[in-house]
């Protein structure tokens, strides 16, 4: 029997939005960073550009990844969590001939949606100074290019557009807004205008672009709770590197203790652990669910040989 | 100009300093740089923990060549320590070993370790394991032996027993398998699953090679001190990174879904004084500047920084 096509993620996305409530989109930069946000209960998330280039590349945000390596990692995400997932599509790896590539890798990649910003490739992360932005001309072209690529593979494909030109050198709340709307007439359904330094500033872009805004709660920008962006109508709020930054923490301070404690510091930490959900790393990633699926799958005796009076964890 | 020594070279003067190399296992580049940066000497590429957090799916075999050949490349490039992994069974028989060995050889590792299971193979510490035939796993390791001799003779080659650990198994089956391997080629036997320290005694007594021991799931959590007198070559930790970002991002994601921004202003004032508390100094920004102002036109660098908003490299 063959069952209706499944819904798609940016349908899905869509639905999603259509609640009126601001979406929070926690950012992963692997499969596993995904899931626990979806265990978390977080309705999207994305896949940050920020975060894979310093996780896969150890490598700070400067346009240093490649498209290859952002598609792959969104692939790995979408495919471990039932949540939409949005990813950061950078400047769109080249010019708007590039982006229609771009837009159809990350649909293949089975993404709900991404953003692509108007900075000068190679670009930097939007919250760290020595920011440039193209032309506007320029940008809307990418935009129409990838408003074409998603209307034949996806139309429901979020296309989000980013706008640096408040960072930047000379960058002005004017220039913002303008090209906003600019970006809006062009094909684009939601502004994502970044580096945002005050609440007055939001607001006036709430005021002022006509189309909805994703809002990126880090760096330079004010932390306003859920509550104030509702009010405010944001549509969706980032919180693009807090796996990042709380993995990395926890690390340098395992490996800060073991270095100076070897097994003692193990020790402890797994007595520290002993009742956290993650703390049977086995349980956790899923053994349990594989064995059943052997039972379902593989011959009864071959089930039978491998578990019956082997060492460790019994999934 | 000299040429640098090649991290398998680097691995085996380290090995020949005589004292138990602590190996913690990375599953990505910033993993490895924490690792390396906390002063360890050397670090895996861990099968489980890049199954986990690639995938997001447990250690049974469904991770491919490719991808962990993928990652050990980004580790091998994003640290100056020898990097050690993981390739699981070899990924096919004797021949696709050849393969596998010039894969790793060529991504910069330093060493790998191949194990005797049945593909599709599991976690050492999970029930479910199953071996080949001595005789398959032998000529596995001919020739990978082959390979290395001809590409990279230094590359230090683990053969990886899991006769302990299967149904029926025992430490008699693990030492006359590790013998074996070891006159196939292997430089050191890596006994998976030891139960005891009376069985680790027992392997460093009777394998004619260094061993590799994993302190972790079924295995005694045996001080580095005590492997140094029983002559322990290399322990590893292999998912301690796991494992402990897993927790914090955990907590991070539950506390955050709980009380929103306020869980991600108090996870910044904790991480205040942390080394990594600020991210963008952390991962690097700063030495992409310096690169910047030595290779970029300085009109350019000027243009970009003067007046822009945000974390100054």
């Amino acid at each position: 029997m063959i069952s209706a096509a499944r819904v798609r993620p940016s349908t899905r996305l869509r639905e999603l939005l259509k609640e009126g409530k601001t979406l929070v989109k926690p950012g992963a930069f692997n499969a596993l960073s995904a899931k626990i946000i979806e265990q978390a209960g977080f309705p999207c998330c994305g896949v940050t550009g920020y975060s894979v280039s310093a996780a896969l590349l150890g490598k700070p945000d400067v346009g240093l990844i490649t498209l290859n390596e952002i598609v792959m990692m969104t692939r790995y995400v979408a495919r471990a969590v039932s949540i939409p997932v949005l990813a950061d599509a950078d400047t769109g790896f080249g010019n708007a001939i590039n982006v229609m590539r771009t837009v159809e890798d990350f649909i293949a990649a089975d993404c709900a949606g991404i953003h692509i910003e108007d900075q000068v490739a190679p670009k930097r992360c939007g919250h760290v100074a020595g920011k440039q932005i193209v032309a506007m001309d320029e940008m809307v072209g990418k935009i129409r290019a990838a408003d074409r690529a998603r209307r034949d593979l996806d139309p429901d494909f979020l296309l989000i557009a980013r706008c640096d030109a408040r960072g930047v050198a000379g960058g002005t709340m004017d220039e913002l807004i303008r090209r906003c709307n600019t970006y809006i007439d062009a094909g684009a359904d939601m502004i994502f205008p970044a580096a945002l330094t005050t609440e007055a500033e939001i607001e006036r872009c709430v005021r002022d672009i006509r189309g909805p805004l994703t809002y990126n709660r880090t760096g330079v920008s004010p932390r306003l709770s859920l509550k104030q962006l509702n009010e405010l109508g944001i549509a969706m709020v980032a919180n693009a590197t807090g796996a990042l930054r709380s993995s990395t923490v926890a690390m340098v301070d395992y490996f800060g203790e073991f270095a100076k404690d070897d097994v003692e510091a193990i020790k402890r930490f797994e007595a520290r652990s002993e009742d956290h959900p993650a703390s049977n790393m086995h349980a956790y990633i899923g053994f349990s669910a594989i064995r059943k699926l052997e039972e379902e799958f593989l011959p009864d005796a071959d089930v039978m040989a491998k578990y019956a009076g082997t060492v460790g964890f019994q999934p | 100009m000299s040429r640098p020594q090649s991290t398998s070279s680097r691995l085996r003067a380290l090995l020949l300093e005589g004292r138990t190399l602590v190996k913690p296992g990375a599953y990505n580049a910033l993993s490895a740089k924490i690792i390396e940066k906390a002063g360890f000497q050397c670090c895996g590429v861990s099968g489980y923990g890049v199954s986990a957090s690639l995938l997001g799916k447990p250690d049974v075999g469904l991770i491919t060549l490719d991808e962990i050949v993928m990652i050990t490349r980004y580790i091998a490039r994003a640290v100056k320590i020898p990097v050690i992994a993981d390739a699981d069974t070899g990924f096919g028989n004797a021949i696709n070993v050849m393969r596998t060995v010039e894969d790793f050889i060529t991504a910069g590792a330093a060493a790998i370790h191949i194990e005797d299971q049945v593909a599709p193979k599991r976690c050492g510490h999970v029930a479910g394991k199953q071996i080949i035939a001595t005789e398959e796993m032998a000529g596995k390791l001919r020739a990978a032996d082959r390979v290395r001799r001809e590409l990279d003779p230094d590359f230090v080659l683990i053969a990886r027993c899991d006769a302990r650990g299967v149904a029926g198994g025992s430490v008699d089956e693990l030492i006359r398998r590790a013998n074996a391997y070891v006159e196939a080629g292997a430089d050191m036997i890596f006994p998976e699953a030891l139960t005891s320290e009376a069985e680790l005694e027992r392997c460093a007594k009777e394998i004619k090679a260094p061993l590799h021991f994993n302190r972790t799931g079924v295995s005694p959590r045996l001080p580095v001190s005590r492997l140094n007198e029983l002559g322990i070559a290399m322990v590893s930790n292999a998912t301690g990174s796991l494992r402990s970002s897993t927790v914090a991002m955990v907590d991070y994601f539950a506390e955050f879904a709980r009380d929103d921004v306020e869980a991600v202003n108090r996870f910044e004032a904790r991480t205040k004084d942390h080394p990594a508390g600020n991210m963008h100094a952390f991962i690097g920004f700063s030495d992409i500047k310096k690169l910047e102002e030595e290779y970029l036109p300085s009109a350019e660098i000027l243009a970009k920084y003067e007046g822009s908003v945000g974390f100054q490299p």
